[in-house]
């Protein structure tokens, strides 16, 4: 037999940030509005870190070629380079993938880091309203490493799925998949690739906010399954806004439905893409992930509030643990 | 509305610092006056004290990361406005803080003098007109070494930073009270009273020699 309890404990309430379509319009809105009112700090920042990416890229080449070169000479290194491509396709399904990493990250590196201090601006204005075009650089010196890493987790785990697929095909008799399989395997691993992605969309605030890559990437991965209209939404519609356009652009017979754009102002229409996406959409969006980042974790951490006193479900109550010794 | 809905956590009376890194951490200037002119007394967001300081947000924004990720200082409530802005209020975990004594003159140490504090000692005799030969160095290293090593025992014995009534005492009284225990711990100790014997008998053949 035991006592009743007369003295119950108490429920605790779960903290609550807003959710849904009137969240996701809020941080659209106010992701184009900051993006549009700091349009200059951001056009400079892009120009100089697009020219600083640019000579990391060749300085980072010019580190792995030139001793090549001195090593081996440069008549066998121009036969190394224009018979690449067939020796690596007889390469075995490890090596093929190492090669092709060893290849390919070290050239993103850059700029990884080029668009993970775009999220340094941002959180300068979420968080304290003004930025400058110099504080990208430094945020692009202090987070360098950390941001690199955050690229290649969303590489690497958007990929990783294909880079397993061929690894099983080189590594055992298991051939090709066929047109058939194509069309089913094609549009999962699209759907792989957004739904990867998105839910990594929050790793470059993270390591903004001090965070290692790796930690910065489990934690937007719980912050999406917290939030996910809020967070997928929000990703959903950049994705949409970024690759539609640049696919209208594309002029293959497999993309003609959305191949809409007359041949004539193909080029002046793609010039205007690529500078809206550039200065204005990309931005927005790490303006966006940053808002959604700060306003996430603060829920995580229990300690957010609001202006909107209506909304009661808006509120939360602090429950920050503090520890008295 | 400004206030953080709940009950805040009390901000504590004061904490003691041992750790070099956060000491090493707060020597800097804009640090310092973050946390000891502006946040020990309210909570702030980056924003209010980067005006407060007349630096720019981003500036303020790095050194609050590295005092929030050091523990200094902690985040006590966000707050989302009808502008869009998400602030971050921080706020000082304490009201003082207090340096431990042992890491503080460790701290010193390093930042003035370069040579540990064997080297240093020998150096210094020297400006008595204490020279030591090279012949007698390594034995004197060794000795001063071995001293050194148990006075900082004992000295970390009785300055514990989990003896709050201890760490509570003025500096002044709590210095005075290290010395006296020091020293008396460090007469009953029957190495430490050798190696000192052994210590001072190589001096005074110096001195003895400077005599004459």
């Amino acid at each position: 037999m035991s006592w009743p309890k007369n003295n119950p404990e108490p429920v605790k309430r779960k903290p609550m940030t807003p959710q849904g379509i009137s969240a996701l319009s809020k941080d659209l809105y106010f992701g184009f509005k900051f993006a549009l009112q700091h349009f200059l700090s951001y056009f400079l920042a892009m120009l100089g870190i697009i020219l600083l990416t640019v000579i990391m890229v060749v300085v980072i080449l010019l580190i792995v070629v030139v001793p090549l070169i001195l090593f081996v000479g440069l008549p066998t290194f121009i036969v190394w380079i224009t018979t690449f491509t067939v020796e690596v396709g007889t390469l075995e399904g490890t090596m093929f993938i190492a090669i092709i990493l060893m290849i390919v990250l070290p050239i993103l590196g850059p700029f990884f880091v080029a668009y993970g201090s775009l999220y340094g601006m941002s959180r300068e204005i979420i968080e304290s309203e003004a930025t400058s075009a110099e504080s990208a650089f430094s945020w692009y010196k202090k987070r360098a490493l950390s941001l690199v890493g955050g690229g290649m987790v969303h590489f690497l785990m958007s990929l990783a799925p294909f880079l397993i697929a061929i690894y099983v095909i080189f590594a055992t008799s298991i051939t090709g998949p066929t047109n058939e399989q194509l069309r089913l395997i094609l549009p999962v691993g699209f759907v792989w690739i957004i739904l990867s992605n998105g839910m990594l969309s929050l790793t470059f605030p993270g390591i903004i906010d001090g965070l290692s890559a790796v930690s910065a990437a489990k934690r937007s991965v719980r912050l999406c399954c917290r939030s996910p209209g809020r967070v997928l939404g929000a990703w959903t519609v950049y994705f949409t806004m970024i690759v539609v356009p640049i696919i209208s652009l594309i002029d293959d017979q497999f993309l003609n439905a959305v191949s809409v754009i007359p041949n004539e102002i193909l080029a002046p229409y793609g010039a205007a893409i690529t500078l809206l996406i550039l200065f204005v959409i990309l931005p927005a969006m790490s303006i966006t992930f940053s808002r959604i980042y700060l306003i996430l974790t603060a829920q995580d951490e229990s300690v957010y509030d609001n202006d909107d006193d209506d909304s009661e479900e808006y509120t939360i109550k602090l429950e920050v643990d503090y520890d008295e010794s | 509305m400004m206030n953080p809905k709940g009950s805040v956590p009390e901000i504590k009376e004061f904490i003691v610092i041992s750790d070099l890194k956060t000491i090493k951490l707060l020597l800097d200037r804009t640090r310092a006056d973050i946390v000891f002119k502006y946040l020990v007394n309210q909570e702030m967001t980056v924003k209010q004290l980067a005006d407060a300081m007349g630096k720019k947000p981003g500036t303020v924004l790095h050194h609050v990361q590295k005092l929030n990720n050091s523990g200094i200082i902690e985040m006590v409530r966000t707050h989302e406005t009808t502008r869009g802005i998400v602030e971050r209020y921080y706020r000082a975990i304490a009201r003082e803080y207090r340096l431990g004594i042992t890491e503080m003159m460790r701290a010193r140490t390093k930042e003035t003098s370069p040579q540990n504090p064997v080297q240093s000692t020998l150096v210094g005799l020297s400006t008595l007109g204490i020279t030591i030969s090279d012949a007698d160095m390594k034995r004197a290293d060794d000795l001063l070494s071995r001293i050194i090593e148990i006075e900082v025992k004992t000295e970390k014995l009785i300055n514990r930073s989990d003896n709050t009534a201890f760490q509570r005492l003025p500096t002044s009284t709590r210095i005075n009270v290290l010395k006296s225990m020091n020293k008396f711990l460090l007469s009953k100790n029957s190495t430490y009273n050798e190696l000192l014997a052994e210590w001072h008998d190589l001096l005074s053949q110096y001195l003895n020699n400077s005599k004459g």
